[in-house]
């Protein structure tokens, strides 16, 4: 049976990062839901160290404590990308799209960002995941090279930052739920409806290679599949772009 | 001696020890990252590392050996 979730939302003003706020909930054994969300960041950030800017109360900045069973791991960051898709058309009507796996494009640009930290020791079950979810709601203006998007310039009437949260975690319930009960395979149905330029040429740089070629599908455990010119090649982590756009940031 | 075997296949994104460092059970040892999602292995037991048989920006599979600590 899969256990239903209960999320136990923190607000604070200020923080370096709601990520860190997971990090020091888990260890002190916060249970599974455990969420921050914060009216700013000093210091928050994206995958791979990168920073996450947000002027302070422009957007919704929220993590939340994820305890799951290891082999479900992989789907984390589908069913967080899928919960936002679903909480930005059920708060603002706007139908955003995935880029590989969880990247939330909507009106040519990024409008939500994920990031996802295992935060448990090796080998612990269930394992610990700090899941991060930023949407920009009412950004004025990006930094230059940014390729962002604000909720407010989509929605005809956009939505409140708590309303986005609430669906948000409604949504991720359910998603998770699914994930627990039968695996990944229960989101990529949805997910390939959502995803932007499978079908369509995209590069992927990874730290020691840029290689460009048709994005084909996902592979049952998320890996990108892409085919080149020496054949399909799988892909488990790098930044792609997709087309000949520029390279949205991830 | 203890042997670190990575747990998840991944893209080795950040190696944070070098040899000779002495490192405590459950330290971070380095980062794999796999869908977007940052993965660490950390040290089974308090002691020094004394190889890394990676690098970053390897593929590392599910099991492989990444470290000893001894």
């Amino acid at each position: 049976m899969v256990k239903q979730r209960n999320f136990d939302v923190h607000h604070v003003q200020r923080t370096d990062s709601t990520q860190d706020e997971v990090r020091a909930a888990a260890s002190r054994r916060a249970g599974d839901g455990w969420c921050c969300v914060a009216e700013e960041q000093t210091a928050g950030r994206g995958r791979l160290g990168r920073r996450w800017v947000a002027p302070p109360g422009t957007s919704l900045l929220a993590s939340v404590l994820l305890r799951l069973p290891a082999d479900r791991l992989e789907g984390v960051p589908f069913a967080g990308g899928l919960a936002t898709l679903d909480a930005l058309e059920r708060t603002a009507g706007v139908h955003a799209r995935l880029k590989w796996p969880n990247d939330v494009l909507a009106g040519g640009g990024k409008v939500a960002g994920l990031l996802a930290e295992v935060v448990s020791a090796s080998g612990e079950s269930p394992a610990a995941v700090a899941l991060g979810l930023g949407v920009n709601l009412s950004v004025p203006e990006f930094p230059p090279g940014i390729a962002g998007v604000s909720l407010h310039t989509l929605a005809a009437r956009p939505p409140s930052r708590d309303a986005v949260l609430d669906a948000w975690l409604d949504a991720l319930g359910r998603r998770l739920a699914a994930l627990e009960a039968r695996g990944l395979a229960a989101l990529l149905p949805d997910w390939r409806q959502a995803a932007a330029g499978l079908g369509a040429p995209v590069t992927v740089t990874t730290p020691s290679a840029t290689i460009s070629g048709l994005a084909l599908d996902v592979a049952e455990d998320g890996a990108l599949l892409v085919q080149t010119d020496a054949g399909v090649r799988r892909f488990l982590a790098g930044d792609v772009s997709l087309g000949g756009a520029a390279a949205w940031l991830s | 001696m203890a042997e670190v075997k990575a747990e998840l296949v991944g893209n080795l994104w950040k190696i944070v020890v070098e040899v000779g460092q002495a490192v405590q059970e459950d330290d971070t040892l380095m980062i794999l990252e796999s869908m977007k999602m940052e993965i660490p292995i950390t040290s089974p037991v308090s002691g020094t590392v004394k190889e890394i048989t990676v690098k970053e920006g390897d593929v590392v599979q599910e099991g492989q050996t990444v470290a000893i600590v001894e």
